[in-house]
Parts: C-alpha cells; sequence; structure tokens
C-alpha cells in the first residue's frame, strides 16, 4: 500500500521538485538582475564621464606629395587648407599657382584651378590665413601683398554634397614705393568687407599699416578711404606682429621681448596703448585664438603663453594686458602656431619640430609629438578641429586625424580656479554656454557643490533643532496615545512630492516673505521666550491639581495657539518694525548698511521649505532611536530620583546620539540631493556666496536646467555625468555610513 | 523657585514641545493653504463694479485684501486686488485698489463672465447676439434670454468640429504619415531599379496620392464648417466702455454671478471642478482641465508598478529567503537600502544616458531606422520614464517586502516545511500570502513616491503640452514611445514657465490639491496597510 502509494507520487514529487529548482533559478537570477543594475548604474556613470579624462588621439592618416600637380621644379606647394568636410583641399604654389583639389578621393582630382598676377622673377614668400580660413593674404618677394577669399561653394546633389570652388582674387595692395623684403603680415578683416586692415614687417624691421576703412556720410554715399601708416619704432627690434580685429589693435612684438599694443582707430597714426614685457628672449610669435580676445606669445626660448585684456588686479578701473596662461614649453624658439576654429585648442611647433597640441583655458597639454622631418613650412587645424595639415620642407603634406572631443575637461578645470578670459584673476565660475561659437565654457563645479551645500547648511539650521526637539518631545514626554497620530501626521510631510513643496516656496511664500522679514526675525526670538515663560507661569499659578497633571504631555497643545498668537502679534509689529530699525524698507536697509541685495528666492526661503522634505525624515529616525531606548535605563535615572527633562537629556539623548546622528545624515543626504525645491525656490545663480538673502545653484538643479541644452555625448553632457557621479557618491556615502551607524547602535541594544 | 524651575528642565521641555507643535504647525497649514487656495478657484464669485473718485469704473472680482502702514504718512492704508480679467483690453488680469480711491461700490446684475478659447476670462456685458453681422437681440435682456440657447448650439458645433478634427482627419493624417514611412522603407530595404521594386513603390505612391485626396476634402469641409460656426457673434463691452466681437463658438462656458444663487454656484462650481478632471487644457496650459497630465500619471504609475513590484518582490525573497545571510548579502542590503536615499535627478539623467539614448538609440538603429533621423525609442518616453521611476523605487519595494517576510514567524515556515512541502511551495503558499500587505504597501508607497517625483521625468520624456494620449484607438493602442503629461511637471511648468505666471496660478493650486490628495490618498492606505499587518503578526508571534 505503502509503495503503491509512494509510486504514484513519484513524477508529481519530481515536478514539484523541478518548479522548486526552477524557483530557486528564477528568484535568484532576479535577485542577481537587482544588484547587477545597482552596480550598473555606477557603471555607466563611470563610462559616461571616463572620455573626459582620455587623452586626445592624433594620427596620421595620409601622407603625400602636392607638388606632383605642378610642372615646374623650381615650384612648390606654401600651403594647404580645408573645407570643413575636408571633402576639398586649397593649394597655392610659390609660383601663385592655387588648385581645389578633391581629397576624399585617392586620385586627387583638381576641381578649379587660378593662378594669382605674379610679375616676371616675383613669386610668393609665405601666405597668413584668417582663422576661419576662408581670407588668405600672400606676400611676395617684391613687397606685394595679394588678398584673396576662398569660396568652396558647396551645394547639395540630392543626398550628395558637391563643391564648385572658387578663388576671388583681388588686386594686390602696394605697402611700399619700392621693392621691400617683408618678413611677416598681419591682417584682419577682408578684401570682401569694408574693413580690412593690413600690418607688415619689413626686412629692415619697421612695421608698416594699410588700412581701409568705409564711413558712411550724411548723404549716404559711402567714402572709402585708404590710409598708410608707419607704426613709431620702438626701444627695441621688431620680430612679430598680430592684429586683433575687432578692437582694431596691432601687437609689435620685439627682440627684447616686450610687446607694443597699438591701436588703430585713430584716423591715421599708430597710438601706442600699452607696452608689456612678455618674455625675457625675442618674441618669436604673435596670435589670436577664436574669438581674437586671446593673444599666443611665444619667444626664442621656446615659451609659449596667452595673454588677455582685463581690469587690472592692482589698479581699479584700468585695463591692460595680463599674462593668464603659461603653457608647456618648447626647447628652441616658437615659429609657427595654428589655432583650433572651434575651441581654445591650438598647435605650436618651434624650430626643431616639436609639436605640441595646447588647451588655454586650463592649460593643458593635449598632444606632444617630435616631428622627424623638422618642423613644418606650413601648418593649419581643419575647420571642425578634427585634424590638421602639416606642409614639410621637403613638399610632403602629412594629414593628421585629431579625437578631441573634450579639450575643456580637466580636473583643474572642475575643481580648481581657472583664469578665463576677460577676467582679472583665476576664479571658481560655471557658466556652460553663451551666445556665440566663441564663447569659451566655464564648466567649474565649484560654485555648484559650494550652492548645494549653502542650501544644505541652511535647510539643516532649520529642520535639526526642530525634528530633533520634536523627536525627543514625542518619544520621551507626549501623551503616549497622542503619539499614535501625531508621528504619522508629521511623517506625512515626507510623501508630499517636492514640486508642490517648491511650488509653495517659490510662489507663495518668496513674495509674501519679503516684506515681513522684521515680522520673522522677532517671531524667531518671541517663540523659544514664549515657551519657557509659558512653562514657568504654569507653574507658578496655582492651578487646581488635575490640570497640571493633564498638561504633563500636553505642552505642544498648548503652544499651538501660542505661536500663532505670536505669529499675529509679530506680524501686525511689522511696519513698526520696518519704520524703527530698518529705516521703512528692510530690503534698502540691507543693501545701505551692509551691501547685500535682497533676492526673492533666497536661502531663506529654500531654508524654510526644504525643512518639509527634511524634517519628518530626521524626526521619524531619531525618534525610532529614541523610543529604542531600553525602558531598564530610563526607569533607572527616574528612579534615583533625576527629573524627566534629566533623564532624557542626560541618559536618553546621548544614548540615542548615534540614532540621532545617522538620521541627520540622511536628512543631509535628502537635501544635497534634492533637486525640485531649490529649482523652484532659488534663482539658481551660480553665485558663491553664504549671504542667506541670496540665492545658489545646485548639482540637482544645475542637471535638470542644463541637461536639455546639452548634446549627447559633448562635453557639458558628460560634465553632468560628472555632477550627477558625485552626487550619487556623496549621497550613498552619507546614506551607508548612516546606515552602518545605525545597525551598530540597534545591535547594541538589543545585546544587552 | 526659579533655580528648580530651571534646573528641572520643564523650560526645555516646553521647547521640544515647541519644536513638536512647529512640525505639526508646518504640515497642517501647508494642507490648509493647499486646500484652501485649491478649492476657492472654481467658485463663482460675484463680480463688484468700484467707481474710484476720479471717476474711472473697474469691474471685477475682489482676491485679496492687504492693510499695511505706510512710512511715509504713518497712515494705515488697505488695498484689494482687483481680477479685472479682460487681459487682451487691459494686458493684465489683476491691478490693485486702495481703498480710499474708492467713492462707490456695486453689483451689476447684468454683468457676465465670460471663459473664452483665448484671452482668458472677459468681465463685462454682452450687449448684442448677431449672425452674420445681423443683430439677433440688441439689448442684455434679450440677450441674456436668446445665449444660452444659440450657446447650447455652438458647443454642440465645437464638439462636431472637434470630433472631425481628431477622429477623422486625425487618423487621415497619421495613415499619410504611416504610408510615407512605408516609402522610405521600400526605397531603403528594396532594389527600386527592379520591376517588383518599382511596383512596390508605385502602389505606395498611389495609395499616398488617394490618402492626400481624402484628406483635402475632408480638410475642406472642415473649413466651411468652422466658417459656419463663427458667423454667430456676440458684442462685449467693457466696464470702461470698450467693445469687441466675439465668435460665440470661442465661449467655452458663460455666466453672471450676481444674479445666481447659492445652488446655482454650487452647480457650476461641480461643473467647473469637472471639467478640470475632464477637460483639455487651454490657453498654454492656462485654463481648462488636466486631464492628460492625469492620464499620463496613471499610466505611468502602472507601468512603473509592473517593471517595479516583481522585481523588487523577487530580489527581497532572494535577500531573505534564498541567499546565504552573511556580509555580502549585508553589504547589498546596506546598498539597496541606500538607493532610496540617491537624488532622483541621478536616476533621470541615468534614464537619460542609458534608456533614452543607449537602449533606445539601439532599437531606432535596428527597428525604427527608416524614420531617422528622427528618434521614434531614441528620445524620450513613457516606457524610459516608467522604467526610470522603476529603478528609483525599487528600494521601496524591496524594503517593504523584506520588512513583511521577517516578519513572518521562523515557525511557521519550520511547519510548513517539517509537513514536507518543498521551499518554493512555503513559499508561495505560506509566506507570501502573509508577506501581500507587506508587498501591498510597498507598491503604493512606490506608487505614491513615482506620482510626484518630477526632477527625473523632465529629463526622461515628460512634456509641457502631448499631443496626444500614449493609449489610444489607433494600433498598437498602448504607445509606449509617446511623451506624456504629469501632474507634478504641470505644477512646474504652468507655475514657472508660463508667460503669465500671475493667471495661470489658479490651474497650479488647482492641479496641487489634485496631486496633494492622490499621494495623501495612497499614503494614508499604505499606513492603514501596514497597521493591518502588524495586528495580523503580533498575534501570531506571542
Amino acid at each position: 500500500m505503502q509503495t503503491k502509494h509512494a509510486h504514484d507520487k513519484q513524477p508529481g514529487k519530481r515536478m514539484r521538485m523541478l518548479v522548486d529548482t526552477l524557483a530557486r533559478r528564477v528568484i535568484t537570477f532576479s535577485g542577481m538582475l537587482a544588484i547587477i543594475s545597482i552596480a550598473g548604474l555606477l557603471l555607466s556613470f563611470v563610462l559616461e564621464v571616463w572620455p573626459l579624462w582620455k587623452n586626445p588621439r592624433v594620427e596620421i592618416t595620409e601622407r603625400w606629395h602636392p607638388g606632383e600637380l605642378l610642372s615646374s621644379p623650381d615650384n612648390h606647394i606654401i600651403a594647404a587648407v580645408t573645407e570643413e568636410y575636408r571633402q576639398v583641399m586649397f593649394l597655392l604654389s610659390r609660383n601663385g599657382q592655387a588648385f581645389f583639389v578633391q581629397t576624399d578621393t585617392p586620385d586627387h582630382t583638381v576641381l578649379a584651378s587660378s593662378a594669382f598676377p605674379l610679375q616676371e622673377e616675383e613669386y610668393f614668400t609665405g601666405v597668413e590665413f584668417s582663422i576661419d580660413g576662408h581670407t588668405a593674404l600672400a606676400m611676395s618677394n617684391t613687397g606685394r601683398i595679394f588678398p584673396a577669399v576662398l569660396d568652396y561653394n558647396p551645394w547639395f546633389d540630392g543626398d550628395q554634397r558637391v563643391f564648385s570652388p572658387k578663388l576671388n582674387l583681388f588686386d594686390p595692395i602696394e605697402l611700399f614705393e619700392t621693392e621691400a623684403t617683408l618678413q611677416a603680415v598681419a591682417f584682419s578683416g577682408s578684401p570682401e568687407e569694408e574693413n580690412f586692415v593690413i600690418a607688415a614687417l619689413t626686412a629692415e624691421n619697421s612695421v608698416h599699416v594699410w588700412k581701409r576703412s568705409v564711413e558712411s556720410s550724411l548723404f549716404g554715399d559711402d567714402e572709402i578711404t585708404e590710409t598708410r601708416i608707419v607704426v613709431p619704432p620702438t626701444a627695441a627690434v621688431a620680430t612679430a606682429l598680430s592684429i586683433e580685429g575687432p578692437a582694431q589693435a596691432l601687437y609689435v612684438g620685439t627682440r627684447d621681448g616686450s610687446i607694443s599694443k597699438f591701436s588703430l582707430d585713430v584716423e591715421d597714426e599708430a597710438v601706442l596703448l600699452q607696452k608689456f614685457q612678455a618674455a625675457e628672449t625675442p618674441i618669436t610669435l604673435l596670435g589670436f585664438l577664436i574669438g581674437e580676445r586671446s593673444l599666443v606669445v611665444g619667444d626664442a626660448a621656446g615659451n609659449v603663453s596667452v595673454w588677455f585684456e582685463a581690469f587690472d588686479p592692482e589698479q581699479a578701473g584700468v585695463r591692460t594686458m595680463l599674462r593668464a596662461h603659461t603653457l608647456a614649453s618648447h626647447n628652441t624658439k616658437v615659429i609657427r602656431y595654428s589655432p583650433s576654429q572651434r575651441d581654445r585648442t591650438f598647435f605650436t611647433v618651434s624650430a626643431d619640430g616639436d609639436l605640441i597640441m595646447h588647451f588655454s583655458t586650463n592649460e593643458r597639454t593635449l598632444y606632444r609629438r617630435k616631428l622627424e622631418q623638422g618642423s613644418p613650412l606650413f601648418m593649419r587645424f581643419t575647420p571642425k578641429g578634427n585634424g590638421a595639415l602639416l606642409l614639410f620642407p621637403d613638399g610632403e603634406l602629412v594629414e593628421l586625424a585629431i579625437d578631441n572631443p573634450h579639450p575643456e575637461a580637466s580636473f583643474k578645470a572642475y575643481f580648481g580656479k581657472i583664469w578665463y578670459e576677460g577676467y582679472s584673476r583665476p576664479e571658481y565660475v560655471w557658466q556652460s554656454s553663451g551666445g556665440s561659437d566663441e564663447f569659451e565654457p566655464k564648466l567649474g563645479l565649484v560654485p555648484l557643490i559650494f550652492g548645494t551645500f549653502k542650501g544644505t547648511v541652511y535647510a539643516l539650521l532649520f529642520a535639526l533643532p526642530v525634528a530633533i526637539f520634536a523627536a525627543l518631545y514625542v518619544s520621551q514626554f507626549m501623551h503616549p496615545r497622542l503619539r499614535g497620530i501625531i508621528k504619522p501626521t508629521i511623517e506625512l510631510m515626507a510623501a508630499l512630492p517636492s514640486v508642490i513643496i517648491g511650488f509653495i516656496g517659490g510662489l507663495w511664500l518668496a513674495p509674501r516673505i519679503q516684506p515681513v522679514i522684521p515680522a520673522l526675525l522677532l517671531m524667531l526670538v518671541l517663540v523659544p521666550v514664549s515657551a519657557v515663560l509659558l512653562g514657568w507661569l504654569l507653574r507658578i499659578v496655582p492651578l487646581p491639581a488635575f490640570v497640571k497633571q493633564r498638561s504633563g504631555g500636553m505642552e505642544f497643545i498648548i503652544m499651538t495657539p501660542v505661536i500663532l498668537a505670536i505669529a499675529w502679534f509679530s506680524f501686525s509689529l511689522n511696519d513698526g518694525l520696518q519704520s524703527w530699525l530698518f529705516a521703512g524698507n528692510f530690503q534698502q536697509w540691507l543693501v545701505e548698511t551692509a551691501n547685500v541685495t535682497y533676492d526673492q528666492r533666497n536661502a531663506f526661503v529654500v531654508g524654510l521649505v526644504m525643512g518639509f522634505a527634511v524634517i519628518p525624515i530626521i524626526f521619524t529616525i531619531s525618534e525610532d532611536a529614541l523610543s529604542n531606548v531600553p525602558a531598564t535605563l530610563t526607569a533607572g535615572s527616574l528612579a534615583l530620583g533625576a527629573t524627566q527633562w534629566q533623564t532624557a537629556w542626560k541618559i536618553v539623548l546621548p544614548t540615542a546620539s548615534p540614532g540621532i546622528f545617522s538620521a541627520a545624515m540622511i536628512g543631509l543626504g535628502r537635501a544635497v540631493g534634492e533637486t525640485m525645491i531649490v529649482l523652484m525656490a532659488t534663482g539658481n545663480t551660480p553665485v558663491m556666496d553664504w549671504n542667506i538673502f541670496n540665492g545658489f545653484r545646485t548639482l540637482s538643479a544645475n542637471i535638470a536646467v542644463e541637461i536639455p541644452e546639452a548634446p549627447e555625448g559633448g562635453t557639458l553632457f558628460r560634465t553632468l555625468f560628472l555632477a550627477a557621479l558625485l552626487l550619487f557618491l556623496i549621497t550613498f556615502v552619507v546614506n551607508t555610513a548612516a546606515d552602518i551607524i545605525r545597525t551598530r547602535m540597534h545591535k547594541k541594544y538589543q545585546s544587552s | 523657585m526659579k533655580k528648580t524651575f530651571f534646573t528641572s528642565g520643564t523650560p526645555f521641555i516646553w521647547l521640544t514641545g515647541l519644536a513638536a507643535a512647529l512640525g505639526l504647525l508646518m504640515i497642517v497649514g501647508l494642507l490648509l493653504l493647499i486646500l484652501v487656495n485649491g478649492l476657492g478657484i472654481f467658485w463663482p464669485q460675484n463680480l463688484q463694479q468700484f467707481t474710484l473718485k476720479d471717476g474711472s469704473v473697474v469691474l471685477g472680482e475682489v482676491w485679496e485684501k492687504e492693510t499695511h502702514d505706510n512710512y511715509d504718512t504713518g497712515r494705515e492704508e488697505t488695498r484689494y486686488r482687483i481680477k479685472t480679467a479682460n487681459r487682451d483690453f487691459y494686458g493684465l488680469d489683476f491691478r490693485w485698489l486702495k481703498e480710499d480711491d474708492i467713492s462707490e461700490r456695486q453689483m451689476p446684475p447684468t454683468a457676465w463672465v465670460l471663459e473664452r478659447q483665448a484671452w482668458g476670462q472677459f468681465f463685462g456685458f454682452i450687449i448684442r447676439l448677431s449672425n452674420n453681422g445681423v443683430a439677433l437681440a440688441s439689448d442684455e435682456l434679450n440677450v441674456a434670454a436668446q445665449l444660452p440657447e444659440w450657446h447650447e448650439k455652438m458647443l454642440a458645433a465645437a464638439d462636431e468640429i472637434h470630433q472631425l478634427e481628431k477622429g477623422s482627419i486625425g487618423s487621415i493624417s497619421m495613415q499619410i504619415e504611416n504610408m510615407r514611412l512605408e516609402k522610405r522603407k521600400v526605397i531603403l530595404r528594396r532594389d527600386t531599379t527592379t520591376a517588383s521594386g518599382r511596383a512596390a513603390l508605385r502602389r505606395v505612391d498611389e495609395e499616398l496620392a488617394s490618402l492626400e485626396r481624402q484628406y483635402q476634402e475632408l480638410e475642406k469641409e472642415l473649413m466651411q464648417r468652422i466658417t459656419d460656426s463663427r458667423a454667430i457673434t456676440i458684442t462685449l463691452r467693457t466696464i470702461d466702455g470698450q467693445e469687441k466681437e466675439l465668435p460665440l463658438i470661442d465661449v467655452v462656458r458663460m455666466w453672471q454671478p450676481n444674479r445666481m444663487s447659492a445652488p446655482e454656484k454650487a452647480g457650476l462650481y461641480a461643473a467647473r471642478v469637472w471639467e478640470f478632471l475632464s477637460g483639455e487644457p487651454r490657453e498654454a496650459n492656462m485654463e481648462g482641465g488636466v486631464f492628460p497630465a492625469i492620464f499620463g500619471t496613471v499610466l505611468m504609475v502602472i507601468l512603473m508598478s509592473i517593471a517595479a513590484v516583481p522585481i523588487g518582490v523577487l530580489t527581497a525573497v532572494y535577500l531573505r529567503e534564498y541567499a546565504k545571510q552573511g556580509p555580502v548579502v549585508r553589504a547589498v542590503r546596506i546598498a539597496v537600502n541606500n538607493m532610496a536615499g540617491v537624488p532622483s535627478i541621478v536616476y533621470g539623467i541615468f534614464g537619460l544616458g542609458f534608456f533614452v539614448y543607449t537602449v533606445g538609440g539601439t532599437i531606432d538603429q535596428l527597428f525604427y531606422s527608416e524614420a531617422l533621423p528622427s528618434p521614434t525609442f531614441g528620445t524620450g518616453g513613457i516606457l524610459w520614464a516608467s522604467l526610470t521611476l522603476a529603478l528609483l523605487t525599487l528600494p521601496v519595494v524591496v524594503v517593504a517586502t523584506e520588512e513583511g517576510l521577517a516578519a513572518v514567524p521562523r515557525s511557521i515556515r519550520d511547519g510548513s516545511l517539517a509537513l514536507g512541502a518543498t521551499k518554493f511551495e512555503t513559499l508561495w503558499r505560506i509566506i507570501l500570502p502573509s508577506t501581500s500587505p507587506a508587498i501591498l504597501t510597498g507598491t503604493i508607497l512606490a506608487i505614491a513616491r513615482a506620482a510626484g517625483e518630477v526632477a527625473p521625468l523632465m529629463v526622461t520624456g515628460v512634456v509641457k503640452l502631448a499631443p496626444s494620449l500614449p493609449l489610444d484607438s489607433t494600433f498598437p493602442y498602448l504607445h509606449l514611445e509617446r511623451k506624456f503629461m504629469h501632474l507634478g511637471f504641470h505644477i512646474y511648468d504652468v507655475g514657472f514657465q508660463s508667460p503669465n505666471v500671475e493667471a495661470a496660478l489658479p490651474i497650479v493650486y488647482a492641479t496641487t490639491l489634485l496631486l496633494v490628495l492622490i499621494i495623501l490618498t495612497l499614503n494614508l492606505t499604505a499606513i492603514l496597510l501596514r497597521n493591518r499587518l502588524y495586528a495580523r503578526f503580533s498575534v501570531t508571534k506571542i
């Protein structure tokens, strides 16, 4: 019978075991999944942030000899530039031939060619391009200067981008009456624009300026004037030139290492504005970065620095040239540079072929390489900053591919003081985007970290005492029957969505608080005083015994109308106080006496409303900790004659202090990460200022504000991930610490 | 006496009592504030006419009274905040009136309040009702008598137009869009030089042409109806005599508050509350209803629960019942607990980077390449938002379930195992049923948390105005890739991003109240359930 039974059950049992094993597998898998997803979360942040710290990759993609296009042996290519998509390259030869060559096909088809009107025996000694690469200025051995404008003329044939390139030639500019030999030229504007300025340095070391300006006369006729200026010689021999277009300023570098800055704005003279010592050795290179504000200075000793004009930190109100960045230096003289058209990346190369890719803002050396062919004749970034062209004396053109996605990122840029363009000194600044492409992104996270802690500190300043005192009261003194109602009610506060708290704080409280600051200050004093006074009064006033007994545990009920009454009293006194103490207007008084402007949405408002988010958390955990103190301890204390308060303060509170500490930590974690409240109740200005009546911007609000504008994979996008990773780590560490402390305390009292 | 008073610590007890009272006042005060502001908004207030000392007249609702001392004169001054509406006439909806400037107050019985499709409310008088410029009624009394009937007709016409727009035209334009994608698919995937490829292309083109013809016909009909319906107009006159003609169809609702009795007002109140709950938003979300936001919130929360609850429960079961208890499990448990403390925006940006760009981008590459470069799943949507929130609320479910599992007495487990049940059978038949209230509590808490979160949604797919709901009658009915509206985001967006915040505040307060009610209800349910759970097992424990 029994065996039969067992036999019957056999398949069922196998089935049951199968189900059991299967269940075990599924559950284990799910558990692992959850654990993996936490690890994955962290991992995905790290993966997103990691590329910020990767060094740029630079590779040689192609080497070829463009000189093969030329027929005569004394001719060779002296310049090569490309358009944005690197499909078409412009080449210029010594004898004045110009070609547009297709470079995305291997056979380098010539799309268009033209020739500069050079005379017999005349040839080009050098060519300068504007930063955008569209204007070229070639100088000939006879001292004539040939402007030209490159027009790639892209259009679409269906989905295919094709080019009909064209070179627009302009009449040569004859700076000198006789033949002259030019060392260097610099220019701003273009022959197609109204304003066009050229400066040239002759072999005799004199500097000549030619400028064309158009002035509209009263009758609507444009008057074109051409002016020639000889720049007054400076003490030392001139060696390098550069023109700052927007400011119409000419910089002349000299053999003694000084730079003279002239204004070309005056009609027919060059006015010396400032002379400053930029190096110990002769200046060999001057040039601007994108935006034409940062001046790159290279000297004969190989030093590279970046200068710009800003207010003098030592003399108020005076603008002067400041040496903002000192970059990696070469061993010998710096001879050439090329700025990127995308950001503040630039190449410098020295006479011995040492090539460095710098980033001006954070002084990073992005790449360095010794060129085996020596220093190039000509060097240029491609327009998208994704490559470079190097033309060597042996006629070889080397094309580089550059992967330089995040030059702005560096530890120093995020957490250190950075000297941004136009600033008088290095500062912590967050300003991720500006109006134009030439904007210098300022990605300092310090103001945001500061804002995060400012908000947290003000929130905790208010929330900590309220929450811990309330917890002490509820756990130790409150009537037990009431505790069952009061505790969940305060806890309910934690459930309120932060968007609601932020809305009430930003749109209801902030405008209403503004006129009643004096009343609030008064309340701050009166309310605690009244509590003490009330306790004293109830003690000395002869009341029937049963009332006194009943009032134990009911203090908070009595306090409620008292608080309301004091609030009413303070608010009715507000106008009087305002007139008496603050000359009728608190905000104006604040500006006049403390030089503090009052922002409507400020740290004070945030401190108050953040209380709604933080108080219930700290309260609940503290209350649990306080209630968990073993009754034997309190009973012992009371039996020894200590009063209720003495027991609570000297026995219960110290015993529960780890729990309260962990509550405070968790509250801090919540305040640090809170997004909507600070987003709505502060002005979100990333300023660093402890003032309670000013706003701030936190890491979390910054993410919410900026992520919609950040293109995927860009520097800003990854920087925001870095901010999120920071937040994650801060809160995770704080919470874990709190958790460990709490468990330890729990164990201690369980065992005792 | 005094000394003992301080050493006894009584004042400090009072101070702690003060803190407790403050905490209570904060929560109660906030709830009252939301309640009063949220409930009062739909009540039809009387319109008061103020004649000022300089002879001008103002018509409006009194919203606020404020008294303060004037520093310069030293006198107490009272001023009123008046909602004058008529944004199209005055530029603003509100103005302040000083008590001292008012010489006379009246309640004009014939004054109307109009809720319009544009420009917010109108306060004033209706002096003419016309059809194509021909007067149907030209004095206030006649107008008032005839208006309700005409307005009824116009509402019906508006309804028909709406049906036409959303129904027939909407479905045709959807079909056209699908056909376009189909065409791209043919071009992308098939060789159009072959005969069959060309034939397929031709078929698609023909289909497309026929659809476009239908579309044009329907559009013509729509235009005709719109022109017809706009012929019935009313002439409005403000209190200061400015006039304006308005097609009656643009009036959503109209009433004469000064003539209404209390029950009538209550009826109107109910109707307006219903419109708020069930209607579509109007005027950049500043008027009308929040139905799409309610719908979006609910659907998002459901999707979130579907993802979070099973995984959360299984994880808790694993940690409590299957995993070997030790330092690793303890570490994992701490990690899971602490995930609840990680800021929600961090989850949001993770959702954006991982779900939207990585997973969504891959899905687009694989399945929706014909629509590229415009993304389908590679942009924020309800699925990604729900999954992000599922991750965020997972710890809530895990912790609550673990608590429930821990509350099941050891003896019950042992008993079941001793009777020969497998571990899974014990779990399935004995432990999980006893844990179900805890799981439910966790789910409700998770839902309450998810319903109130805004920051992570802002980056993963919530929008201020979604053109269509994520659930509708076109295949495949549930559109997981669509963007959606959300009550919490609605509060943020309307309150902080709308051009006219002052005029938008009422709807924000109403939305706030709605959201608070939803969340408090959910939380109270969770608390009650938890109490029941404790009650149930505290007996067995003994």
